[in-house]
């Protein structure tokens, strides 16, 4: 209570019943996003690492043409065998709708 | 070092940059300016790399010592800075030279350059004198040159125009009028043994009459002072200037400690570094009065206790000793220093004379950043001003009342909600503001009264001081 920055008491907000105004639909909390790996060209397994580099968080053998998964925010690193590694970034951006966009991911 | 920790060394390539490094789970691990070293433990990083709103990005997987260089951006100034994204060679070599040559002179022992340009990539800008519409004034408003007139007007490329005169110290102002008879000011100061310097680019007006002059950027015009009467275009203070300038438009605190440490260590070189890293230092660290206290003193030796900037940051010390009339007579030239002193006159009306050139300008005042502009020309002059601040005072009266209804309504239960006389408050204040007829109501509407707080937010916000607050409730209500 010492804190001049903490309200001393809640700060109510008690909208006039007479002003109607449509609310927005509130997306639900979203805690993973899509992410759509792309081989530039057949490989081996698919493996993504987090972000100590050791965490296996997603695996595919053979890795398809698009492997689709779906990944908390964080940095990655995918590696397709015989292809390459690209490390990416799961921001955890909505777009203006409340919906994710796929992060789309060469190797 | 252990087996799974290894060196990340980031060189940013500009001196000034902000190096942050975040880990992969997004958190934030270490900070520097200019150059990192530091061992991390071995996983996935992104180092972000930030000079002024440019920011640069790199994700980097350390499994290995690793070293990444990003290049120096370039900062897209008004001041011809060799490392500007907006400079061509000749204009900084214009610069150098208009800042040396005095071309008229008014006084003695300060300066004043004005330097306006066009700037295209391919050099391809518009021929007209860059300078056209720019008065320099004194004062008291009398004309002292046409820039336009007066400049040393170069068309080798894109056009630039210098000028320089010499000045007795004292607030001085320029002037940019536009065809359709609108005009703004600004204020340049020139404190003692110190070159004050302007400078600005083009852009395009859109009049009333559809016409689209280009003009001097007057509002994005950048101030620098040198105390050598000099301009060095690979100055890295102007550099450094340009960022302190850029955190100042933002409302958040972008500027690392060490960066205005820093821009305090080198305020002796360009004073406007100190009065833009006192105001940094003011928003950012408002705890820390004796850093405060050293920058502005350290500022009054350089500018001396008739600068109105000087004087409004004064406001904000403890120990206000040092400058005996802290009266901003004149205006100053931030718009952050404006702010203090209109703050302050809430509970001292004193420190905006009457009659004062400050006074007179209050109700023009541009909602412009960081630089404080205002309308100057006959129109905003003519009684409009006065009824404009009237409208706005309503409208943030209105919004008042409706907070405050709302809370005391929450507060106090349903009968007072219906029997608040704050309920009939902002229809009586919009048929005061528009001149459209009261809504019925048998009682007037009292006079909203308004804590120390409500007003020094008002003044704020509109940029006017508590007497002229008080004068238009007064008009309002009575």
């Amino acid at each position: 209570m010492q804190d001049d920055d903490i309200a001393k008491m809640p700060e109510v907000y008690d909208p006039d019943p007479f002003d109607i105004v449509p609310a927005a639909q509130a997306p639900a909390a979203v805690s993973i996003f899509p992410v759509q790996i792309t081989p530039s060209r057949p490989g081996g397994a698919g493996r993504v690492f987090g972000a100590n580099l050791v965490d296996v968080v997603a695996t595919e053998n053979p890795s398809p043409a698009a492997w689709k998964l779906r990944l908390p925010r964080g940095i990655y690193k995918a590696v397709v065998d015989g292809v390459g590694e690209k490390l990416f970034e799961v921001t955890g951006a909505l777009m203006p709708d409340g919906n994710t966009s796929e992060i789309n991911v060469t190797v | 070092m252990s087996p799974s920790e290894y060196r990340l060394t980031v060189t940013a390539g500009d001196e000034l940059a902000e190096i942050s490094v975040i880990d992969g789970s997004l958190n934030p691990v270490t900070k520097g300016v200019g150059r990192l070293d530091q061992t991390l433990a071995g996983g996935l990083y992104k180092v972000l790399v930030r000079v002024g709103s440019h920011v640069d990005e790199q994700l980097v997987a350390l499994d290995q010592d690793r070293d990444l260089s990003f290049a120096a951006p370039n900062i897209p100034s008004p001041i011809p800075l060799a490392s500007s994204s907006r400079s061509h060679e000749y204009h900084s070599a214009a610069a150098v030279q208009a800042a040396t040559n005095a071309r008229d002179t008014f006084g003695n022992g300060a300066s004043i350059l004005i330097f306006a340009r066009e700037w295209t990539a391919d050099s391809s800008g518009s021929r007209n004198n860059p300078a056209a519409g720019l008065i320099f004034l004194d004062d008291d408003e009398n004309v002292l040159a046409s820039i336009e007139q007066r400049s040393d007007f170069r068309i080798n490329g894109d056009p630039s125009a210098g000028w320089r005169c010499d000045v007795a110290p004292g607030s001085y102002r320029l002037r940019l009028d536009l065809p359709d008879g609108t005009s703004s000011e600004r204020t340049l100061y020139a404190a003692p043994q110190t070159q004050t310097q302007i400078f600005l680019l083009q852009r395009d007006y859109v009049l009333s009459d559809g016409t689209t002059p280009r003009r001097a950027d007057f509002s994005g015009g950048t101030v620098a002072i040198s105390t050598y009467f000099g301009f060095d275009p690979h100055n890295r203070r102007a550099r450094l200037s340009e960022l302190a300038k850029y955190a100042l438009t933002q409302t958040r605190h972008i500027l690392s400690d060490q960066l205005l440490k820093q821009l305090l260590d080198e305020k002796f070189d360009d004073p406007m570094l100190g009065l833009l890293g006192a105001h940094l230092v003011l928003r950012d660290h408002p705890q820390d009065t004796r850093l405060f206290q050293i920058v502005t003193d350290n500022l009054l030796r350089l500018l001396g206790p008739a600068h109105p900037d000087l004087q409004a940051l004064w406001l904000r010390r403890d120990n206000r000793s040092g400058i005996n009339d802290l009266q901003l007579r004149t205006p100053p030239m931030l718009r952050r220093s404006w702010d203090l002193a209109t703050e302050e006159s809430v509970r001292n009306p004193n420190i905006i004379p009457p009659g004062s050139p400050s006074n007179a300008v209050m109700l023009n005042v541009l909602p412009a950043a960081p630089w404080l502009i205002w309308r100057s020309d006959d129109r905003s002059r003519e009684a409009t001003s006065i009824e404009a601040t009237e409208s706005h005072l309503a409208d943030l009266l209105n919004t008042l009342a409706h907070s405050d209804a709302a809370r005391t309504a929450a507060m106090q239960g349903p009968i007072q909600r219906l029997n608040t006389s704050l309920r009939a408050l902002p229809g009586r204040l919009k048929s005061f503001a528009s001149g459209a007829p009261a809504p019925s109501s048998v009682m007037p509407p009292p006079v909203p009264t308004l804590s120390v707080d409500d007003k020094v937010e008002i003044a704020r916000v509109l940029g006017v001081s508590g007497r002229v607050i008080d004068e238009t409730l007064q008009r309002l209500f009575h």
